[in-house]
């Protein structure tokens, strides 16, 4: 009898359904993650993250008028603002991190993340203390490196088998859905660039900055990968 | 695990349930506090009894039955039930326990008998009737023409009062108590307990009034929550060894163990005076029941219970009993505060609500007695009917609709004094001050200006959807990549509404708006009231009027074709006739909606895309309100499900039947 009741599930989805859709649209598909990196030759330098909604305001204020969809909690911009300070002051404790700064546009739905670094490894702790508060596994994915007698920089990335599984969960469209959402990094040097390793990456017209901008869905299903080494001249 | 599926599987059964279904009625005492009424021929015959078998047979019911000796050849007509009459469902309940039973009619007790032979062997009752022991605190009574399983749950309150704590022995112990005082040698023994609870003289009645104390109620006195709380309470200096030695002792750990222990050992007595107490007044309920020394539910409830039975009926006798037992006045802090419920009244009388299959269509409909004055004051505050205008609004294109009609200028006027009269009793100490408010407020509002500037109809309309541009934030980068921000515009596509009201004043609405655009807040254009979204996440919002309408609507294209009496498309006629019959009125046309959420982008995730896509072969699903029918308030929930020859109840047995065998 159990298993009948199990089943009864999808009826009572429907009108679940019903309710849920007609309310909101969809958890947010079109965003803009941009990271920007300003490194000094003795290693230390500048950091800013970006998150950009503003291409789905109209979703994510749906979304915040709900308290939650598909059983996932919606927070409040209360909340979200609690978290950006915790997150901010975490940043502030980690050894090595300085002039850290922050904004909230709930506007249009942007946050933004900067601070100065002493040395690349307070970037990863950093991440590593995030990830802890945030219980993800993505710092194992990223990593950065600095040698500055070899005057490389590089970055490490994995992407985790374990995004495509959770990716698939929203649904069969994705690609379409998340066609406008991309990945972008910049990263500036005080000396100019010899070489880069990634296919997709540009180097600038000055030679001292590395563009790559990706779309969402091909980090997730491994299409393209962060990871790059850049050397500079010495 | 086997006497709870067969138990579970029984009240299923009872679902679908030779006795005339007018007798088993009577066997429902006049105190229920609600009563479910299961019509099993009506229920086997629309779900198709071979469907129905399928689904227990897929369920593993009939596995278990087999496995437990019964030989049902996967057939629920060999279950020893009368699948050809009406099963009831009952809850009473008093201050100190609530009984609830299912009672089902039998066409074979031999067969029947089958099924419980893994329960337990039966035993002669009373009346004629056998027992078989079910779970703690449960019976299964039943003769040649009825099953009767009943139940009993402890009040979580009752024993909170310590003088009924104490008559009957049980103690209340806080963990933190020292041992060597939350020892009581007089409730050492639980045996004793439960023998003088046998012995003692019950009649037959649970009510704390009654029933004789079990045991001697030699109780010792509660103690302290916490050692450092009785620590507190003595003088330290003079009793230093004392509290040395104590604090001795509390830092050895076997001094936590004992005081755990003996907070075990009491819990379990006092639930062993609990258990042996429900179980007692079980078996003198189940006594009561089938010596028939009750008075049953009334010649009028019956017929409540049975005219035009559905699928399955919940019928409340006394909603406003019930209403009251759900609310929380009757604690202390209430009563301090001054609330009486005596003088508390909601003016409903019963309550019932009704499954109904009518073809393809599952309904869910309830309505609730109301009380004279209640019902003349409903009658005028339904007292509207729709203005015709918003009949051309209802389109082939519209997705779902909302209405409403209410008669403004009777609920200003009555509205007072139905607080006054219903609610008073919950206003405490500040009743007078909060009526007489309420008379200046009656007094203050001219209700018929104000029913002149909105008299109570409303509309809000979904229709379709449209692009609208948006504009965002994105980044430019120069050659050396450095990024600037700028703002950009793209086309989203969303659902359009419009909200709508009859206003045969609308002087007030026209000189605000002009005021807002005096005030630059919005701006005007071709006799539409624009204003623009401050915030992201909000829409831009356009206000027309139109004759004697108010129009509001996120969509200006909508406005200016109305303005310029532009038809916006065929006639909705079901949704016309569906806002006309009613006093409120709410429908989604379901169909629209996988074509819809696909134009705008959404993905309802991977475990909803069937769900959603089978959405399109549904019809509507309505939420209406006749208002006040006869005496009653009506009201209804009907879903349109996909046409199939065995209508509402196969299609979603077909529906079960499909994931089971995925």
């Amino acid at each position: 009898m159990k298993r009948v009741f199990k089943l009864k599930e999808p009826l009572n989805r429907f009108y679940v359904v019903v309710c849920a859709l007609l309310m909101t649209f969809t958890l947010s598909s079109c965003f803009d993650f941009v990271e920007q990196i300003d490194l000094k030759p003795n290693g230390s330098g500048h950091i800013a993250a970006t998150l950009n909604l503003s291409k789905s305001k109209t979703k994510v204020s749906s979304l915040m008028k709900m308290k939650s969809i598909k059983g996932i909690q919606i927070p409040t911009q209360a909340e979200m603002e609690k978290e950006i300070k915790a997150a901010v002051q975490l940043l502030k404790q980690t050894k090595g991190i300085s002039n850290v700064q922050y904004q909230t546009d709930f506007t249009n739905f942007i946050v933004n993340i900067s601070c100065d670094f002493s040395q690349i490894e307070s970037l990863n702790a950093f991440s590593d203390i995030l990830a802890n508060r945030f219980k993800t596994k993505i710092s194992n994915s990223n990593r950065y490196y600095y040698n500055a007698q070899t005057n490389i920089f590089e970055r490490k990335f994995v992407a985790s088998s374990n995004w495509k599984a959770k990716f698939n969960q929203l649904g069969s469209d994705n690609t379409t859905q998340f066609a406008d959402a991309f990945y972008t990094q910049i990263v500036r040097f005080e000396k100019t660039i010899v070489a880069q390793d990634n296919s997709k990456a540009k180097v600038a017209g000055n030679k001292k900055g590395v563009l790559l901008k990706l779309p969402f869905t091909d980090l997730v299903y491994g299409k393209s990968t962060l990871a790059n080494k850049i050397t500079l001249t010495k | 695990m086997k006497s709870k599926i067969l138990l579970i599987g029984l009240a299923c059964l009872s679902l679908m349930g030779t006795v005339k279904s007018q007798d088993l009625v009577k066997l429902i005492p006049e105190d229920a506090e609600i009563i479910a009424a299961f019509n099993v021929k009506e229920i086997v015959q629309k779900a198709n009894a071979n469907k129905l078998n399928e689904l227990l047979q897929k369920a593993g019911l009939f596995k278990q039955l087999e496995k437990s000796g019964a030989s049902v050849g996967n057939d629920i007509k060999n279950l020893g039930i009368d699948l050809s009459q009406t099963s009831y469902f009952y809850n009473r309940k008093t201050d100190s326990v609530s009984f609830l039973e299912f009672i089902f009619p039998l066409s074979n007790k031999v067969q029947f008998e089958k099924l419980l032979h893994d329960v337990g062997e039966p035993k002669p009752f009373a009346n004629g009737y056998s027992s078989i022991g079910m779970k703690a605190g449960s019976v299964l009574v039943y003769n040649d023409r009825v099953a009767r399983f009943i139940s009993s749950t402890m009040s979580t309150t009752f024993f909170e009062n310590d003088s009924v704590a104490n008559r009957y022995g049980i103690k209340k112990v806080a963990y933190m108590a020292p041992a060597a005082d939350a020892y009581s040698p007089e409730l050492d023994s639980t045996t004793a307990v439960v023998d003088s609870a046998t012995a003692a003289v019950v009649a037959w009645d649970e009510d704390e009034k009654v029933l004789e104390p079990l045991s001697p109620p030699v109780i010792v006195e509660s103690v302290p929550d916490t050692v450092i709380a009785q620590a507190d309470a003595v003088d330290i200096a003079a009793d230093a060894a004392v509290a040395a030695a104590e604090a001795v002792e509390m830092h050895d750990p076997s001094y936590y163990d004992s005081l755990y222990t003996e907070y075990e050992n009491q819990n379990r007595k006092n639930d062993s005076i609990r258990n042996a107490l429900r179980d007692k007044w079980l078996l003198g309920e189940a006594t009561r029941l089938l010596s028939a020394s009750y008075k049953p539910l009334s010649v009028s409830d019956q017929e409540k219970v049975l005219k035009n039975l559905g699928l399955i009926r919940l019928y409340v006798p006394h909603v406003e009993e019930l209403y009251r037992g759900l609310m929380p006045y009757k604690t202390i802090p209430y009563l301090y505060m001054g609330i009486n419920m005596d003088k508390f009244k909601t003016g409903y009388k019963d309550g019932m609500l009704d499954l109904l299959q009518d073809g393809n269509v599952l309904r869910l409909r309830g309505s609730m007695g109301l009380d004279k004055d209640l019902v003349e004051m409903s009658k005028r505050l339904y007292a509207r009917k729709p203005n015709g205008k918003f009949n051309k609004y209802l389109t082939d294109k519209t997705l779902g609709f909302f209405n409403v009609n209410i008669n403004s200028e009777a609920y200003l006027r009555d509205m007072p004094s139905y607080t006054a009269k219903y609610y008073s009793g919950l206003l405490g100490p500040q009743q007078d001050l909060v009526e007489w408010g309420l008379m200046a407020l009656e007094v203050a509002l001219d209700e018929k200006a104000i029913a002149q500037v909105m008299p109570g109809d409303h509309l809000f309309v979904v229709n379709g959807l449209r692009k609208f541009r948006k504009e965002y934030i994105d980044y430019s980068y120069d050659d050396d990549y450095n990024s600037t921000e700028v703002k950009k515009t793209k086309d989203e596509t969303l659902p359009v509404f419009i909200w709508m009201f009859t206003s045969k004043d609308q002087r007030l609405f026209r000189k605000g708006l002009d005021l807002a655009v005096a005030k630059t807040f919005g701006k005007i254009q071709d006799g539409i009231y624009a204003f623009s979204s401050k915030k992201g996440l909000d829409f831009p919002m356009y206000v027309l009027l139109k004759d004697d309408l108010v129009m509001v609507s996120n969509d200006s294209l909508s406005l200016h074709d109305i303005r310029q009496n532009k038809t916006a498309g065929t006639a909705n006629k079901d949704f016309i006739k569906l806002m006309k019959q009613n006093k409120m009125s709410a429908a989604i046309d379901l169909q629209k909606l996988p074509a819809m959420l696909k134009e705008m982008g959404v993905s309802p995730g991977r475990q909803w895309e069937q769900t959603v896509a089978q959405l399109n072969q549904y019809g509507s699903t309505a939420i209406t309100s006749k208002g006040i029918v006869g005496n009653r308030m009506e009201a209804e929930i009907s879903t349109k499900l996909p046409e199939t020859k065995e209508g509402a109840i196969g299609y979603m047995i077909d529906q079960i039947l499909r994931e089971i065998s995925k």
